[in-house]
């Protein structure tokens, strides 16, 4: 230490403190560096593939959308935040998010309230189980493209066999054009989302019951619980970290549905399916507007972070020991 | 700490230098390369020359058709090999922009003429002028005028539009027969054929726009027949307007009064195009308005009934029959292509009586080529057609989609479905036209 000091006598006076202040600055630095060098390696590729292929791409994205471009020109035209003055003023953009916002709360809740009571069935049952385990699993392999392409089929007017089913057992005047309907359609297509998707969170419950503490199980049992009472006051407080994982995964995907919507419906009839994806994808590539499609990007990354950051906080606040 | 710190800067290391390693092996070490260099400027090359082409050829008729003219160009041109890669329209559209933005991308892409489409790309100077090479083939002396317009962008030909298409009708002939009904001249007609076929227990007539385009081909048929070509041209190119009465009887027509009189299936917007033509095909409909872009489909489906064809009557008020007729698509090379003279000898062929022969007897499309086709084996439906359209030649209106910019046809895909569903009026959406017209011109996307 004595040598130390001795090694910082010749600076001059004047400047005594702010090199001080600066060499313990950067000594700081680089022994927070040295000291977490080992982790620092460790990600190094991962963040380099990240800086590559999120970051770099994401920066460019925010550039582009304060630009008017049509993907074409060599030029892009700088316009400020004109199109994010555009985008509150563009009646089709609430539009979308207003069916965005409905996906979100039926496509996120809707599988966790199949799936959650399957799982539970499933993992009571010892015969049949993998069977039925993979009966479920088995729509969540299809692609989302497959299972619009079914249900389209399903929904048609006039040869579906959903009309034909309710004109058999009497329910004829139910028989629609469910895609075609534009009080039904976004719904139509939601049942659809739901089915292919269900069957992933049967088999992500079921793994998550495998960790449930059976000895308070027993004890709600002896004390008189139903099945009922155990299932909501036992079972699902202890899936709690699932479920949170598969809430937060579906209220971002929520956000970005993009395909079985585009293959089953265009955003139509009338844009009552539209969604932000769908309205983003019409923007740039059929209408050559990629600036403002970028902007619309935006919107939909921004409303990710801030809904999942929201309920995460949500979540941590009532976990205070955890 | 320091030992694992060495030990994981050494892997890290190793891995890295693997790779570069790896990339290396891919590529020939220097003195090989020289060597292969000086051997390959020793003798000439019999490597031919591959020009990629990108287009949207999916369907059966259409590809047996390109495959045969690629077999035919490629034998008399040996030093030429023709890679095609086929996509959707749509994902054509999404890949345009980069594709022809990337170094190895397409040398000949397909889209569109129009401003809208091919547009874009001339005005972003992703094509390559095809001028030189249009005096060097001496291109005008068989190619229709007509497609040479619809490629001249900015004063300068950028490629050539393909496929002469028209809208009509097409119909069962034999449910006709069995009905006791012909071919309507005015609109009444075929308001009476539609009542008829109902009573018969038949879908009067197949329109299914749940993809939306469906409506756009009503619409560029109707207006056609109300305002006629010079109508339309004074729009285009004059100071006429969208949102004239016309215009708004044009949307009315098919959109409301024909939907209320029962003239199509139930919800149209629920009904996807293929769908309806399964139901044409599978005789649950009498007819189908579309384009003749669909014979080749009609020839490989229709096997129990005898398909016709009918130019859509006129309509009250309109200037008479005007069969909406245009360039389906279009053949353009892009400007960053390392083989545009090889590029141009196949786009050459492509349009010679020869390759145009082959599209009418295996696919039944028309290519705007100046041919004589009374000898060449044509199917009955097809045939019929090109009579057709030679009779009524000199009184065409426009399929104007590919003429106009992006913004309007973004809104005559999602209008019409409102129109359909009575949630928007034809006056409101005539309107919104001319808005969305102006808007275009006023940016530059559209130009008189």
């Amino acid at each position: 230490m004595e040598q130390r000091h001795r090694a910082s006598a010749p600076f001059p006076e004047a400047n005594g403190m702010a090199v001080a202040a600066s060499r313990a600055g950067r000594t700081s630095a680089g022994h927070w560096i040295e000291k977490r060098k080992t982790g620092l390696l460790f990600i190094l590729p991962a963040l380099i593939v990240y800086a590559i292929f999120f970051v770099k791409p994401f920066l460019t994205s925010i550039y582009y959308s304060l630009t008017s471009w049509n993907g074409f020109d060599p030029v892009k035209k700088f316009v400020g935040l004109a199109n994010y003055e555009q985008l509150f003023h563009d009646p089709l953009v609430w539009l979308s998010l207003s069916h965005n916002l409905i996906w979100i709360a039926i496509g996120t809740f809707a599988p966790i309230i199949i799936g959650l009571p399957l799982a539970v069935m499933l993992t009571n049952i010892k015969r049949g189980r993998l069977l039925f385990q993979t009966a479920y699993f088995l729509p969540y392999v299809l692609s989302g493209v497959l299972i619009g392409v079914i249900w389209g089929w399903i929904y048609n007017p006039v040869f579906g066999v959903l009309n034909h089913i309710l004109h058999s057992v009497g329910l004829g005047g139910l028989a629609r054009g469910w895609l075609g309907d534009p009080d039904l359609a976004l719904y139509a297509v939601l049942v659809a989302a739901i089915w292919g998707y269900f069957g992933f969170c049967v088999v992500i419950f079921m793994a998550g019951l495998q960790n449930i503490n059976l000895e308070l199980i027993e004890a709600a049992k002896i004390d008189g619980a139903n099945s009922v009472q155990r299932f909501f006051y036992i079972i699902i407080p202890q899936m709690r970290n699932v479920l949170n994982v598969v809430i937060v995964y579906n209220l971002i995907g929520g956000f970005n549905v993009f395909d079985i919507i585009r293959v089953m419906t265009v955003g139509g009839p009338a844009n009552q399916t539209e969604v932000i994806a769908t309205y983003n994808y019409s923007v740039s590539f059929q209408q050559n507007n990629i600036g403002y499609g970028t902007t619309l990007s935006m919107v939909m990354t921004i409303l990710s972070l801030v809904v999942s950051y929201f309920y995460i906080t949500l979540r941590d606040k009532q976990e205070p020991g955890e | 700490m320091k030992k694992p710190i060495g030990l994981l800067t050494m892997i890290v290391f190793v891995v890295v230098a693997a790779g570069c390693q790896g990339a290396a092996k891919t590529t020939t070490s220097p003195t090989s390369a020289a060597a292969s260099t000086v051997a390959a400027t020793a003798a000439p090359s019999a490597e031919p020359v591959t020009v990629k082409v990108l287009d949207a050829i999916t369907e059966k008729a259409d590809t047996d058709a390109v495959n045969q003219i690629v077999q035919l160009f490629e034998t008399a041109h040996p030093d030429i090999k023709i890679e095609r890669t086929s996509v959707t329209g749509k994902d054509l559209d999404a890949m345009a922009m980069t594709t022809l933005s990337s170094s190895d991308g397409p040398d000949i892409i397909a889209r569109n003429p129009g401003p809208g489409f091919a547009g874009v790309m001339a005005r972003a100077g992703l094509l390559l002028p095809l001028d030189d090479y249009w005096k060097k083939y001496n291109w005008d002396d068989r190619i229709y005028p007509i497609a040479k317009t619809q490629g001249t962008i900015g004063g300068k030909i950028y490629g050539i539009p393909t496929e002469l298409e028209f809208i009509g009708v097409f119909y069962n002939k034999t449910l006709f027969d069995k009905l006791g009904l012909a071919i309507p001249k005015t609109y009444q007609d075929l308001i009476d054929i539609c009542q008829k076929a109902t009573a018969g227990g038949y879908i009067p007539m197949a329109f299914g726009n749940k993809d939306q385009w469906p409506a756009d081909v009503q619409y560029a048929q109707t207006i056609s027949n109300m305002i006629g070509r010079d109508g339309l041209d004074n729009i285009l190119h004059g100071d006429g307007r969208w949102d004239t009465p016309e215009s708004v009887k044009a949307i009315q027509i098919p959109f409301v009064d024909m939907n209320k009189a029962g003239c199509y299936q139930a919800d149209p917007n629920a009904v996807s195009w293929d769908d309806a033509n399964t139901l044409f095909y599978s005789q649950k409909a009498l007819m189908v308005p579309t384009g003749t872009w669909l014979i080749g489909d009609i020839n490989t489906n229709v096997k129990d009934f005898e398909p016709g064809f009918f130019f859509y009557p006129s309509l009250p008020g309109g200037k008479g029959q005007y069969p909406a007729a245009g360039l389906g698509g279009g053949y353009w090379v892009s400007a960053k292509s390392q083989h545009p003279d090889q590029a141009a000898a196949w786009l050459d062929f492509y349009f010679s009586p020869e390759a145009a022969k082959i599209w009418m007897e295996t696919s039944s499309k028309i290519q705007p080529v100046k041919v004589d086709s009374s000898g060449f084996k044509l199917n009955t439906l097809f045939k019929f057609a090109v009579n057709a359209l030679q009779t009524q030649s000199d009184q065409m209106g426009y399929n104007i989609d590919p003429l106009l910019p992006a913004n309007f046809n973004q809104l005559e895909l999602d209008g019409f479905q409102a129109v359909i569903l009575g949630q928007k009026t034809p006056e409101q959406m005539a309107k919104d036209l001319e808005k969305a017209w102006e808007d275009a011109l006023a940016k530059g996307d559209a130009v008189k």
